[in-house]
């Protein structure tokens, strides 16, 4: 063994790494005997304590602590580059896995594409439109708290001429400036339609949270009445009340349209608004409007 | 098959919070050491800091992919260093290069010196401040800086410290060795300039 090769099983034998004891007792004479050698053993434990000594561990500060916890807890629930990772990594990790074999993973392939295919056609075909009878809601209908007997009882006080719009204006935009101006804390649709014309608005405030009305003409000279409110209000807050039932078809962007007397109305979510129309005049398929928005919402959320 | 799927289905079907919760349990009592490694590593507390945070992020995306049971000291460890070689290196200078030679024939020198007959190892390490200490430290190359961390600072074995820096055992004893030599021939200047050995030396 050379010196350079000795001295440096010196060092493993400072550290304590030598195992075989024929070695150790060989080093130890040998540190004993040899001036030089022990020097470097002297050398080599001495910066080794000192290193120990001198080199005190900083306590790592609190804020640093918390602020990376909270970037992982953030990245946790926001991170979509997770999802893709993970989803790489899955493939990759078949691919990679001992019982991977092509016959299976044809047969894999196969059933993943089926089973996407089946889920989206079921999704399709589950959430057609559909028409609710009065008996299904009709606990939203009689309670004065209740966003859905809200709308209709504000429809039939506009007809007994006892509820004014605050604003007469024709244009959307305008409309919506006087809103968002008055409190309307939220962002407000109003649709162009053809053969409709806007009259005005109205603002109601409930628990402290303004929301927007406003009515149509249609061409016949009939009314129709439009109260949207927040997704915030309905599902969170529950500012208004709306039946479980109803919120939960509604949220997934269906519409539904019943006749109750001689009104007829409609509710559907639109651009993340809870939006309830009420009118006297039957919108047969050939001129509602609301249900074309509405599907066609519904495709783009696809 | 059944097993590819469970395989496939496994890695979705893990719980967020629960591997949150298993990661603040397994890692973050490691956060400290990572943090006092990391200070040694780039000596800026601010840096440091930037390279704890992109370590424990990392740790924690990919945090399923660590086997439970093996050493997370060490797993972490490597992820620390892996990043700064990856990211913090490319937005410093290299450390300028230490010709070993040099150092070598000075310390063959202080060594013959003292074999001989003048001891001052004694009041080189008991006069040594603890800034002077680190001071020296951080002028080693980063590979023998690395080693002398992990072994005696961090008290790694030679395994975990080979398997860490991705080099054979011996090169780890090799590194080790001259990276004590090269910290007391440091430590030897110092003592020098404050009068504690022969002027002459």
């Amino acid at each position: 063994m050379n010196k350079k090769d000795l001295f440096e099983f010196i060092t493993a034998f400072a550290d304590n790494e030598i195992l075989d004891p024929i070695i150790r007792n060989q080093i130890e004479t040998l540190i004993e005997k040899d001036p030089e050698c022990k020097y470097e053993y002297e050398i080599q434990i001495g910066i080794k304590n000192l290193l120990k000594k001198s080199c005190f561990k900083v306590e790592m500060p609190e804020v640093l602590k918390e602020k990376i916890l909270f970037s992982i807890r953030n990245y946790k629930t926001s991170s979509l580059q997770n999802l893709l990772e993970n989803i790489k990594l899955s493939f990759i990790d078949i691919f990679r896995s001992k019982s991977f074999n092509l016959k299976y993973a044809y047969i894999f392939f196969i059933f993943f594409f089926f089973s996407i295919a089946t889920f989206f056609t079921f999704r399709f075909y589950s959430e057609k439109i559909d028409k609710f009878s009065f008996e299904e809601i009709k606990e939203n209908y009689y309670d004065p708290e209740n966003y859905f007997c809200q709308a209709a009882q504000n429809f039939k006080l506009i007809l007994e001429g006892k509820l004014s719009p605050q604003i007469i204006c024709r244009k959307p935009d305008q409309l919506k400036s006087f809103f968002y101006s008055n409190g309307v804390a939220y962002e407000i649709f109003i649709p162009y339609v053809e053969n409709w014309t806007l009259i005005g608005g109205v603002i109601s405030e409930t628990k402290g949270k303004k929301h927007a009305h406003f009515i149509y003409q249609t061409k016949n000279d009939n009314l129709i009445y439009v109260y949207q409110v927040s997704k915030d209000c309905i599902e969170k807050n529950k500012t208004l009340k709306l039946s479980n039932k109803l919120m939960n078809y509604l949220k997934k962007h269906n519409y539904i349209s019943l006749q109750k007397n001689s009104f007829y109305i409609y509710a559907f979510k639109l651009n993340n608004n809870y939006t309830i129309a009420v009118t006297n005049e039957n919108l047969d398929e050939s001129n509602n409007k609301f249900k074309d928005l509405v599907e066609n919402e519904r495709k783009f959320k696809l | 098959m059944i097993d590819l799927i469970f395989l496939m289905f496994s890695k979705f079907g893990k719980n967020k919070d629960y591997l949150y919760s298993e990661f603040e349990k397994e890692v973050v009592p490691h956060a400290n050491a990572l943090y006092n490694f990391a200070l040694r590593l780039v000596n800026d507390p601010d840096e440091a800091s930037d390279l704890v945070q992109e370590t424990m992020l990392k740790a924690y995306r990919f945090f399923d992919k660590y086997e439970k049971g093996t050493n997370i000291k060490a797993w972490l460890y490597r992820i620390l260093k892996n990043t700064f070689i990856n990211e913090y290196r490319k937005k410093t200078k290299e450390p300028g290069k230490v010709d070993y030679d040099d150092i070598e024939n000075f310390y063959e020198n202080i060594k013959a010196s003292e074999v001989k007959g003048d001891h001052y190892k004694e009041d080189i390490f008991s006069s040594a401040l603890d800034e002077e200490v680190a001071a020296a430290l951080q002028s080693l190359p980063e590979d023998f800086k690395t080693v002398i961390i992990l072994s005696d600072i961090e008290g790694f074995s030679y395994e975990e410290i080979a398997d860490f820096v991705d080099a054979p055992v011996g090169t780890v004893r090799s590194r080790l060795h001259r990276a004590r030599k090269m910290l007391y021939a440091k430590l030897y200047k110092y003592a020098k300039n404050k009068g504690l050995v022969n002027k002459k030396e």
